[in-house]
């Protein structure tokens, strides 16, 4: 009997301590995935609400994030525009100039802190210099003199102060900046000038406008212009379209286009800047228009190998700015940044938005979200080496836009 | 102790010989703040001087005949300034006269910023006009006529029209839309004589235009 007892309390034990090992996995391991989830996503619903999900994976599965993920209710917009640094949220409140650091905890958005940039209640440009410095060109204010912010986002203090750019005259009324990009102890501005009246409508300059300032006196070295094209780098907090190849050529795009730089007639094209030199490289022009793309693009992102995707419109499916983020009319291409004659489109479907962060390219994949406008919101992974192309994770719900795609964490 | 940029450049590449780096590093050994040698003869020297004193000599005695005629130049306008002053107040004054009434500029005609349409409170609709805009709201109409860019609020829920006129064509756009109590909306008449276009949007849908058009709004509005 005794033996038999011991038996059935061995069993018991073993069943036991199997019992607690299972609870140690399934209690512990979300709260590893939890604190360093490597990805985040921002959607809009289509009435109008803002979720953040972040994602363990991309590759397979279903999100909803109306259920799953953390509502931004304050403010009811921030758009297109809110910025991911190494596991926190950055965004400037439009109506009170604060640039609120925030983070996601237990699906809810937390305000950790702030700092009042006067005059910068829209970025024009955002980019982080580093972990530590984010860099914000304000939003055009007329013809007055263009201001930048840098801010520690550790300790949240900030130094504001002019721009050495000549302000808007003649016909145009603001300016925009539409890339920045710092290389070593120089930094450099893509830029164009706008006119917005009802004589002209709204549209921009003829002219690329380059700057090169020294790092961090920001004291105007140089300015670089070129009539081929116009709007540089479109606007970085909306779609991306700079990067440095492994060479450390820096590349950006123009944005002509009609919601954009609005200078149509004008081709979208890819300029350069070669590693170590101080000048725009002008022997190199990549004409996107006149491409086989044969439109205007708004986005691109490096792929590697000197190979680029690039998010092109498709002007035959859309009228007007309306018809041209609601319409679904986007294009995924593959280009040769040395080798214009090479494009291959992605077998894609036509994707939605104006202003979405859309790519995310991570060594061989590229994950690509798509809005096609009939409820399917997916990730796609273009696999670069065998030019493969399946669909991943699967949004539901009743999701408007994807915004945004991008890592969380750095490492 | 005699050392050189040269050599120590030339320490910093590595291609000093042993008898060179011993002489460097007794120097960058020591707390003395002797300025640098130049590696210059005195014959060298002396010659640079003498480049030095050419070149100033050029820019100040040899030049002198001339800074003196353009003294006299300033002399005479100055003597002459009282004419010349007359003269160019109403040449300014007539291309300012000329210019503002001929229409030419984009800017003539401008209305005070943030103006108030008159009367326009009166049916629970504020207007408020742009830059560069005109506006009158026609109440039994529900109608706000503009061109340029109007800021209207409404406090009840109703359906309200926007009109513009085309000057190339005389032709009259609108757009005609549901206005919720209590929301601002902006009306934009944009567009040459080929594409022209009225757009309202509600304040909380601003962001669906174009970043160009949304900081125009922010500029005239300050929103």
């Amino acid at each position: 009997m005794k033996e038999k007892n011991k038996g059935k309390v061995g069993v018991v034990l073993i069943l036991f301590g199997m019992l607690c090992g299972m609870l140690s996995f399934t209690s512990c391991q979300p709260e590893k995935a939890r604190e360093k989830l490597p990805y985040s996503m921002l959607f809009m619903t289509t009435d109008g609400q803002q979720y953040i999900w972040q994602a363990e994976q991309l590759d397979t599965g279903t999100i909803d994030p109306v259920i799953n993920g953390a509502l931004l209710d304050r403010p009811a917009k921030i758009w297109y525009y809110m910025l991911v640094r190494d596991g926190f949220y950055y965004f400037v409140d439009s109506k009170t100039e604060y640039l609120i650091k925030g983070k996601i905890q237990d699906k809810k958005f937390l305000r950790l802190d702030s700092v009042y940039l006067e005059g910068f209640s829209y970025p024009d440009n955002a980019l982080f210099l580093d972990d530590t410095h984010l860099f914000i060109v304000n939003h055009s204010v007329g013809r007055k003199k263009k201001r930048y912010a840098e801010i520690n986002v550790q300790d949240m203090r900030v130094h504001i102060d002019e721009l050495a750019l000549d302000t808007p005259a003649g016909p145009f009324d603001n300016m925009s900046v539409g890339f920045v990009y710092k290389r070593g102890e120089q930094l450099w501005m893509g830029y164009t000038y706008h006119y917005t009246n009802s004589e002209m409508g709204y549209g921009s300059a003829d002219t690329v406008y380059v700057a090169q300032f020294s790092y961090p006196d920001m004291k105007l070295l140089n300015v670089d212009k070129d009539a081929r094209s116009t709007h540089p780098g479109n606007v970085n907090t909306a779609q991306q379209n700079t990067f440095e190849d492994e060479k450390g050529d820096f590349y950006f795009m123009s944005a002509p286009g009609i919601v954009r730089g609005a200078n149509p007639q004008q081709p979208t094209a890819i300029y350069r800047i070669k590693a170590g030199e101080q000048h725009l490289d002008t022997s190199y022009f990549y004409n996107v228009s006149d491409s086989q793309i044969h439109n205007h693009a708004y986005g691109m992102w490096y792929l590697g190998g000197n190979k680029a995707i690039v998010r092109s419109e498709r002007k035959d499916l859309f009228r007007d700015y309306k018809e041209h983020y609601l319409l679904p009319h986007n294009e995924f291409y593959e280009i040769d940044l040395l080798d214009p004659s090479y494009s291959r489109k992605l077998d894609l479907p036509l994707d939605r938005g104006s202003s979405r962060t859309c790519v995310l390219v991570e060594g061989d994949t590229a994950y690509i979200t798509i809005n096609d406008g009939k409820g399917n919101n997916d990730v796609w992974l273009y696999r670069t080496k065998d030019q493969h192309l399946e669909k991943g994770l699967h949004i539901a719900g009743n999701i408007d836009y994807i915004f945004r795609l991008e890592r969380l964490h750095n490492e | 102790m005699d050392v050189s940029k040269e050599l120590i450049a030339k320490y910093h590449q590595g291609r000093c010989s042993e008898q060179e780096k011993a002489q460097v590093e007794a120097w960058l050994n020591t707390d003395s703040d002797e300025v640098l040698s130049a590696p210059l003869e005195i014959a060298d020297k002396n010659a640079i001087k003498e480049d030095i004193w050419g070149s100033l000599k050029a820019e100040t005695i040899e030049k002198e005949p001339r800074e003196k005629t353009a003294f006299t130049f300033i002399n005479n306008l100055r003597s002459r300034s009282t004419y010349w002053g007359a003269a160019a107040v109403l040449v300014a004054g007539f291309i300012c006269f000329w210019v503002l009434d001929s229409g030419k500029t984009p800017y003539n005609n401008r209305i005070k910023n943030d103006q108030t349409v008159a009367g326009s409170g009166i049916a629970g609709v504020s207007v408020v006009t742009g830059e560069n805009s005109k506006a009158n709201f026609i109440d039994k109409l529900e109608l706000v006529n503009f061109c340029g860019t109007v800021k209207v609020t409404v406090n009840k829920t109703m359906r309200l029209a926007f009109a513009a006129k085309n000057s190339y064509d005389n032709k009259e756009y609108r757009k005609e839309m549901q206005v919720n109590a209590g929301e601002t909306y902006f009306a934009l008449d944009l567009g040459d004589h080929k594409n022209r276009e009225i757009i309202v949007k509600s304040e909380r849908d601003l962001n669906d235009l174009p970043p160009l058009l949304q900081n125009s709004l922010r500029a005239q509005f300050g929103i």
